[in-house]
C-alpha cells in the first residue's frame, strides 16, 4: 500500500521533473558546457530502463515502417542520456537474426533527461522491402536487442516483425539518437 | 468526430486570446482542477516490460504498461480487456482472464507517464496435450471502457484450444505508474 502511495507521488514527480528537465536541454546546447547541475545526473543504466517498440504507432510506406523505440525510466531518479542505442533484432534465445541497425543521422544528439516514470524515444526504421529480398531468407523475430548509449549490457522488448537472417547485404533496421518525449 | 472538432474550437479560441499562454498558466496553477478525461485508445501506448518480469509458481508475469503519449492527463479504471493475436489481428486461443485482486481504484496518467497492470502467462509446456500451442505476434488490448483495441508486440506461444482448461493468460487491473523491476 506505501509502495503504490509512493508510485503514485512519483508519477506525478515524474511529469514536473520533465518540464523542468527540458528546459535545462536547451540551456546546456545553448552554451558551450553542459550546466554544472546537469552533470550530476546519473547516466541511464540498462537496468534503469524498460526497452519497448511502440507498436500502434507505426507509420511509413513504400517499404520502410517507422516506430518510436521508446525508452522508459523505470529507476526512481532521473537519470539522462546521449547519442545513438546499438539495436537489433533476435530470435527468442536472444540469437541475432541479419544486421544491427544502422545509424539514422535524422537528429543531432543531445543530452536526455528521463524523469522517474518518463519515457525517451528513438525513431526505429525498418526496411520491409529489404527483407522482401531474396538474400534476406526471412524469419520472424521475437525480440529487440537494445544497448542504451554507453551500457554494456542490452535490454531486451518483445518485436515480432519479419527479420533477415542473413547478414552483410541488405541492412533493414535503422536507428535515430534518442530524443525528448514519447512520439516520433 | 465531434469531439475532435470540439477540441479543434477549443484550441483555436485559446490562440485567439492571444495572452492566453501566462493566463492559463496562472488559473491552471490556482483553480480547483477539472475533472481528468478517460483515456482513450489512441492517447495510449501499450508494452509489455521484458526487463521486470518475473516467474511465480509456474507463472511468468510481466508488467503490461499503458503510457500516456497525449498531451493531457488522463484516467483508467479497472480491467483492461487482452488477448493474443496473430499478425493480422486473429485472436489465438482465450482471451485473458481477470486476476480479481487488488480492487479497482481510479489511476490518474500526466502526460508522458505510464501506468501498469500484470500480464500472467502460463507456459504452453504446463498444459496437458491439446494445447495445441501457436505463436503469437501481438497483443489486443482494450482500455477500460473503450471500444477499440490497442496493439503491442508479443511473441510467446499460447494455446490456440478455447476451452477453458487451456487458459494462457490472465490479467490484473490497473495501478498508478510505471511497474518497477521487483
Amino acid at each position: 500500500m506505501r509502495t503504490t502511495i509512493r508510485r503514485a507521488a512519483a508519477a506525478v514527480a515524474a511529469a514536473l521533473a520533465l518540464g523542468t528537465g527540458s528546459a535545462v536541454v536547451v540551456a546546456s546546447s545553448a552554451s558551450a558546457a553542459p550546466a554544472a547541475h546537469s552533470s550530476l545526473i546519473a547516466a541511464c543504466t540498462t537496468g534503469n530502463l524498460a526497452v519497448w517498440v511502440n507498436a500502434g504507432a507505426g507509420s511509413g510506406a513504400a517499404g520502410t515502417f517507422y516506430y518510436p523505440l521508446e525508452f522508459t525510466n523505470t529507476s526512481n531518479h532521473t537519470c539522462r542520456t546521449w547519442g545513438w542505442p546499438g539495436v537489433s533484432a533476435t530470435n527468442a534465445n536472444g540469437l541475432q537474426l541479419g544486421d544491427a541497425a544502422l545509424r539514422l543521422p535524422i537528429y543531432t544528439p543531445q543530452w536526455v533527461n528521463i524523469a522517474p516514470g518518463g519515457t525517451a524515444h528513438a525513431l526505429l526504421a525498418y526496411g520491409n522491402a529489404e527483407v522482401q529480398t531474396s538474400g534476406c531468407k526471412p524469419t520472424n523475430a521475437s525480440l529487440i536487442k537494445v544497448y542504451a548509449p554507453n551500457q554494456r549490457t542490452a535490454d531486451f522488448g518483445f518485436f515480432s516483425l519479419r527479420a533477415c537472417t542473413v547478414g552483410g547485404k541488405d541492412v533493414y533496421l535503422s536507428v535515430s539518437a534518442i530524443v525528448p518525449g514519447t512520439n516520433i | 468526430m465531434f469531439n475532435s472538432i470540439r477540441r479543434t474550437i477549443a484550441a483555436a479560441s485559446a490562440l485567439a486570446l492571444g495572452l492566453g499562454g501566462a493566463l492559463w498558466a496562472t488559473s491552471a496553477a490556482s483553480a480547483a482542477p477539472a475533472a481528468v478525461p478517460a483515456c482513450s485508445t489512441g492517447s495510449l501506448a501499450v508494452w509489455v516490460n521484458l526487463s521486470a518480469g518475473g516467474v511465480a509458481a509456474g507463472t511468468v508475469w510481466f508488467p503490461l504498461d499503458f503510457t500516456n503519449i497525449g498531451r493531457r492527463a488522463c484516467t483508467l479504471l479497472g480491467y483492461p480487456s487482452v488477448a493474443a493475436t496473430n499478425v493480422d489481428g486473429g485472436q489465438l486461443g482465450r482471451a485473458a482472464e481477470r486476476e480479481l485482486a487488488p480492487k479497482p481504484t481510479t489511476v490518474t496518467i500526466p502526460a508522458g507517464g505510464t501506468a501498469h497492470a500484470y500480464l500472467l502467462w502460463l507456459d504452453v509446456g504446463n498444459f496437458p496435450s491439446g494445447c495445441k500451442p501457436g505463436t503469437a505476434s501481438l497483443l489486443k488490448v482494450y482500455p477500460p471502457g473503450q471500444r477499440s483495441a490497442a496493439r503491442a508486440f508479443f511473441s510467446l506461444p499460447v494455446c490456440l484450444t478455447t476451452t477453458p482448461l487451456y487458459q494462457s493468460l490472465f490479467v490484473t487491473v490497473l495501478q498508478p505508474g510505471v511497474a518497477h523491476a521487483l
